[in-house]
């Protein structure tokens, strides 16, 4: 099914540290906090972007407000895009647009890692984990950013360490 | 502020209405997708250069949303771009909008219309125009409302119309249209398409609606069953006979115009035992295989046994004060029960200490010499004349020539971790007896590989096609590089002596020595071994499978020496090599306690099919792969409990309680007709995958086979048929096809799970001497009137506190050391200070005369401890450095001159390190790299913080 699940926001919630919402799939397929609570949040991006605001972290969202429209603007894409990168056809474009827009940057909004970068991190997991080592070569500046976030353990929870092995991806 | 747009999108009209908003200015430039980024557009560019393609974000970046709306402003926008533009899309390609799904175009309509009742504008509590009601606004006007959904959506959605056009009125609104005009519609719409990407739609659009709701996992896009499938599973099933399998006498030969399969898996050395990684990386690997290659009828003869000779056994022999073939015989037991539990099939499992394993040895080595691809040349070795044996790497100790660690090895420095020549040890010493040996020249044969060079070639070129892609990776660079001579002999005891005069004191080196082990093992098994190994006019195709590290003996080495002989020998085929598996994302480490070995297995309650089930299901064939005690507990509760065990199950209780056991007539109708040629595919790949020894592959097919039959179950509901009168013949035919669904995957489980398999097929009432063929074709096989035996549950739960327990009982002894005795660096410290003192003063009481073996016994653990303790201190320095709890999301703020223009030097070698890596050799940007490293650590210096790693070396241990 989709890639944004309840599952992707339970990994980001650990991760910032704040207890997770109850949520679920809606017959819409798409996320929501259970109706019991209080106030309905409806939608990937939106409870993200709720979960920073109760977290310690607020900044991860970004440092300034442009920093903010740029995770924003990735978030979105997740929703769009990564969302449907389940089947191979849509994972292949997905890996080519994230290809292009990383061949530059360290991370998706530039020299600072953000929420936009976790988010993506957990989306994409089962994607990467698949890839043989031609398509790794093919998606480097993924593969290279990828590898460069799986580093960190408090992110990576109890997901597989993906092998980014230099022999296969340089010869 | 500058907007990018083509021609007519409406959404360029939310940037402008945003900028009005904020009483900004902007100009509008219109171009094409083509030259935009990543295709998207509208795109925005702000004053300080940043460029947004998210209308959305942009807007927000424009106009600030207040923090008391926060939250429901987001839920539209977000709703609008994910939900509302693709259904827009949709209908501007296909014109439907109304379908039974919640995400149709006319829902997403009726929502909006219930948020808006009674309400002048989208949010609550909220008289202002917000963003939300601009963006949809927007998006609705723009497109749909000049279209026929127009005209319904005011007739219907009254709230949604009198909101729209009280927003059309405001002034803002009014002057924004003046400045962008645009064609309103359906040529909006296509503007929209044009620019962005919903692949939502094209997820939609293919899924044939019946199976949209039945596929609890993550799923392929499943391609419709053509009409031609589904007559030739017509034909199969009413025509086609289920043929049986052979059985075949002993010995298993191979015969002309038929199939002849000879599997050799890598010998495992003896002293070690095996591990799961070794397990899944050879032998039981070509298990699978081999029962594979039997149940399909071809003639297969799978061989394998144990690598004894060499230094390592002759060291394990002198460390437990035993003789080699002692130490062999212990470990060969010790392996040959491990692969029995694991109910590895072999035809033969050998050993190379046999006297067929000599006299092959010697006479294709006289063979070689005898065509010229033998060279003698002399070697400087080191001679302990007081022991009076040539010393072997691992035999020889002395001063690191490098870092000056005493105790460096003759292979090896555990000090500076360098490899070390044996020759260039400083004040080197004999291990057996302290004294200090002698540099000696010493005559040794050679292969003359360059000579062979041309023929490998010709060789590799006709059969890589046929390897596993590791396999071909690591083989390649050896014939590239072009080949150099290898020594095939040694001074050595324990070994195959080398049959020329003078040379009585030497042996055959492993790499000449245990190839032939297959060869030998194959003659222990049959006389006729020749027939497998120098058919005349047969085909014999030769399987080989090892782990990547196995690669260069297999595809250089031992076809060199077969080709040498030049007598028509069998050469390699397929070789399939694995990459390595890891234990929970280390390595495995007997001497650390860390992963599972072949002889823990059986202690953890574990049943050997269900290892197996999981080693196959893991298994390293594109790339490394971890074992994780976790995933094994929820594939075996997931995929076989739920998914096979719950098919075939519910299949035979069913014929059991309502057919009397046996098996219904079946009349097969046009639903049955799909599953079977749904299944029919499976199969198909099936056999694609294993016939190229996929395994991994070929397991994944067999869960979808009965995936797909649970599937039909869950839709066909037989269980609510058998209670209709004119549906129980129905009912009947839908368990019948079920049951024999399940005759199915007992044989092609079976190459995985052969126990499993046969249990389910002594429950099918087939006989059990046999796993049954495995056909190309789906037939039927189990005849109406068919008495099935006892049904009764496969698979058992393994239950996750089981698990953790298991994986904290195999995660090593260092972890507790490190937590308990030894909780800081310090006290480590104290505890290497320790034993070194210890070993020093041992060593010194007996430097000149020879150590009593018991002494020689402590000071050996002694020194394995020491080793231990200090590789454990780097270890947990090093987690120090890494420092991961330190959880930093945003760095500090405060950049003082210096800091920025190391920034800037860092992003300017970074640059560059990446376009080296996309072009260049690792020699060439290796360098560069470096630099890097150091312009990080020095801002790490300046700033205190850990830089953010952006190079894996830096990072990873190799």
């Amino acid at each position: 099914m989709v890639l944004c699940n309840v599952e992707c926001l339970e990994r980001i919630s650990n991760y910032l540290d704040v207890s997770p919402l109850p949520l679920e799939m809606q017959e819409n397929v798409v996320v929501a906090t259970k109706r019991e609570s209080n106030q309905k949040i409806e939608g990937f991006s939106s409870i993200i972007q709720s979960l920073i605001e109760n977290s310690k972290y607020p900044d991860i969202l970004g440092v300034n407000n442009e920093m903010k429209a740029l995770s924003q603007q990735w978030l979105e894409y997740a929703v769009i895009c990564i969302n449907y990168a389940d089947t191979p056809s849509n994972a292949k474009k997905v890996l080519q647009e994230l290809n292009v827009t990383l061949t530059d940057k360290t991370y998706l909004t530039g020299t600072k890692k953000t929420i936009a970068d976790v988010t993506l991190y957990y989306a994409l997991h089962s994607i990467m984990r698949e890839l043989t080592h031609q398509e790794k070569a093919q998606y480097v500046h993924v593969s290279r950013w990828f590898d460069n976030m799986q580093q960190e353990e408090k992110l990576r929870q109890q997901l597989d360490l993906i092998s980014f092995d230099l022999l296969h991806l340089f010869l | 502020m500058n907007i990018s747009t083509n021609e007519n999108n409406p959404n360029t009209l939310k940037l402008i209405v945003a900028a009005k908003f904020a009483q900004q200015a902007v100009t509008v430039k219109t171009v094409q997708p083509k030259a935009s980024f990543l295709g998207r557009l509208p795109s925005i560019e702000f004053p300080s250069g940043l460029i947004l393609f998210s209308t959305n974000a942009a807007m927000q970046l424009i106009i600030p949303l207040s923090e008391e709306f926060k939250v429901v402003n987001n839920k539209w926008l977000e709703w609008e771009i994910s939900q509302l533009q693709p259904a827009i899309a949709l209908y501007g390609s296909t014109g439907i909008y109304k379908t039974s799904q919640k995400s149709c175009l006319w829902s997403l309509l009726k929502e909006l219309n219930n948020a808006l009742k009674d309400k002048q504008y989208l949010i609550k509590g909220n008289n202002d125009l917000s963003l939300a009601d601009i963006c949809i606004w927007v998006t609705l006007w723009s497109t749909i409302m000049v279209t026929e959904i127009g005209n319904e959506l005011n007739k219907e959605y009254l709230s949604i119309k009198n909101w729209l056009s009280n927003i059309e009125l405001l002034t803002v609104i009014q002057d924004s249209i003046k400045e962008y005009s645009f064609e309103r519609g359906l040529k909006a719409i296509l503007s929209i398409q044009a620019a962005s990407w919903f692949p939502v739609n094209a997820t939609l659009n293919s899924k044939p609606p019946k199976s949209v709701d039945l596929s609890p996992t993550k799923e392929k896009e499943i391609e419709a069953v053509s009409q031609e499938e589904i007559r030739n599973i017509s034909n199969n099933w009413s025509s086609k006979s289920y043929p049986d399998v052979k059985n075949f006498p002993y010995p298993v030969l191979p015969k002309k115009g038929e199939k002849n399969i000879l599997i050799t898996s890598a010998l495992p050395y003896v002293n070690n035992v095996p591990h799961l990684g070794n397990i899944i990386g050879c032998v039981l690997s070509a298990d699978i295989f081999a029962r594979y290659c039997r149940q399909r009828n071809y003639n297969t003869l799978f061989i394998s046994g144990t690598d004894e000779y060499g230094t390592a056994t002759e060291a394990k022999a002198l460390e437990e004060k035993t003789t080699p073939q002692n130490i062999c015989n212990k470990f060969f037991d010790i392996h040959n029960d491990v692969y029995r539990w694991f109910n590895i099939g072999f035809d033969y499992f050998g050993r190379t200490t046999t006297p067929e394993q000599t006299e092959i040895v010697q006479s294709f080595f006289l063979k070689i010499k005898s065509e010229g691809f033998i060279l003698s040349e002399s070697v400087d070795q080191l001679l302990c004349e007081s022991c009076d044996r040539f010393l072997a790497d691992r035999f020889v100790e002395g001063t690191c020539p490098r870092c000056k660690y005493e105790d460096a090895r003759g292979d090896q420095c555990d000090g500076c971790g360098h490899l070390v020549n044996a020759t260039d040890l400083i004040s080197p010493r004999c291990k057996v007896c302290g004294n200090r040996p002698i540099v000696k020249k010493s005559q040794q044969f050679f292969l003359d590989l360059p000579k062979l060079e041309n023929k490998l070639k010709e060789w590799s070129s006709k059969v890589e096609k046929g390897w596993s892609s590791v396999a071909r990776v690591v083989a390649k660079p050896w014939l590239r590089d072009g080949l150099k001579p290898r020594c095939i002999t040694r001074d050595l005891k324990w070994g195959i002596p080398v049959p020329i005069k003078g040379f009585e004191n030497k042996v055959f080196y492993v790499w000449f020595d245990a190839p032939f082990g297959y060869i030998s093992i194959t003659k222990k098994y049959t006389k006729e071994y020749q027939q497998w190994w120098k058919p005349k006019d047969i085909q014999v195709d030769l399987y080989q499978f090892m782990a990547k590290d196995n690669v260069p003996f297999h595809a250089i080495m031992f076809p060199a020496y077969l080709l040498a002989a030049n007598e028509g020998y069998t050469l390699l085929k397929h070789l399939m090599a694995t990459e390595y598996l890891n234990y929970e994302d280390t390595k495995f480490s007997k001497s650390r306690g860390i992963g599972v070995f072949g002889t823990d297995a059986r202690d953890t309650g574990i049943p050997a099919d269900v290892w197996r089930f999981y080693l196959a299901y893991v298994r390293p064939e594109t790339q490394d792969s971890n074992f994780n005690w976790v995933d094994l507990a929820t594939k075996n509760n997931s995929e076989l409990l739920n998914n096979f065990g719950n098919f075939v199950n519910r299949a035979l209780v069913f014929v059991e309680k309502y057919f009397e056991s046996k098996i219904p007539a079946i009349e097969l109708q046009e639903d049955d007709l799909v599953l079977l040629a749904l299944a029919q595919r499976e199969l198909s790949s099936y056999i694609h995958a294993l016939e190229q020894a996929k395994l991994r592959d070929g397991l994944k097919h067999v869960l979808a086979i009965s995936k797909h039959g649970n599937q039909y179950m869950q839709f066909q509901e037989p269980w609510v048929k058998i209670k209709g009168i004119d549906d129980k013949r129905r009912a009947g035919t839908i368990i019948g096809i079920c049951c024999n669904l399940a005759c199915l995957l007992s044989s092609l489980l079976a190459p995985f799970m052969p126990c499993t398999a046969r249990e389910l097929r002594s429950q099918l009432g087939l006989q059990t001497n046999n796993y049954g063929y495995i056909p190309d074709d789906i037939t039927s096989i189990l005849p109406t009137g068919h008495k099935i035996g006892k049904p009764s549950p496969l698979f058992k739960k393994i239950e996750e506190k089981d698990v953790e327990t298991l994986r904290k009982k195999y995660a090593g002894k260092q972890d507790t050391t490190n937590s308990e005795e030894h909780g800081d660096v310090k006290s480590l410290d104290n505890a290497i200070a320790e034993l070194d003192t210890k070993v020093k003063e041992l060593k010194a009481k007996h430097d000149k005369s020879g150590w009593p073996s018991k002494q020689v016994q402590i000071f050996v653990d002694l020194k394995n401890k020491l080793s231990d303790l200090i590789s454990e201190k780097n270890k947990s320095s090093e987690l120090k450095s890494k420092n991961p709890e330190n959880f930093v999301p945003e760095q500090n703020g405060d950049i003082s001159m210096d800091v920025a223009s190391l920034e800037a030097a860092i992003t300017k070698q970074g640059n560059l390190v990446r376009q080296l890596k996309a072009k260049e050799e690792k020699s060439v940007w290796q360098p560069e790299v470096e630099k890097l490293l150091k312009l990080k650590k020095q801002l790490a210096d300046l700033t205190g913080t850990t830089p953010a790693p952006t190079d894996k070396k830096s990072k990873k241990k190799k």
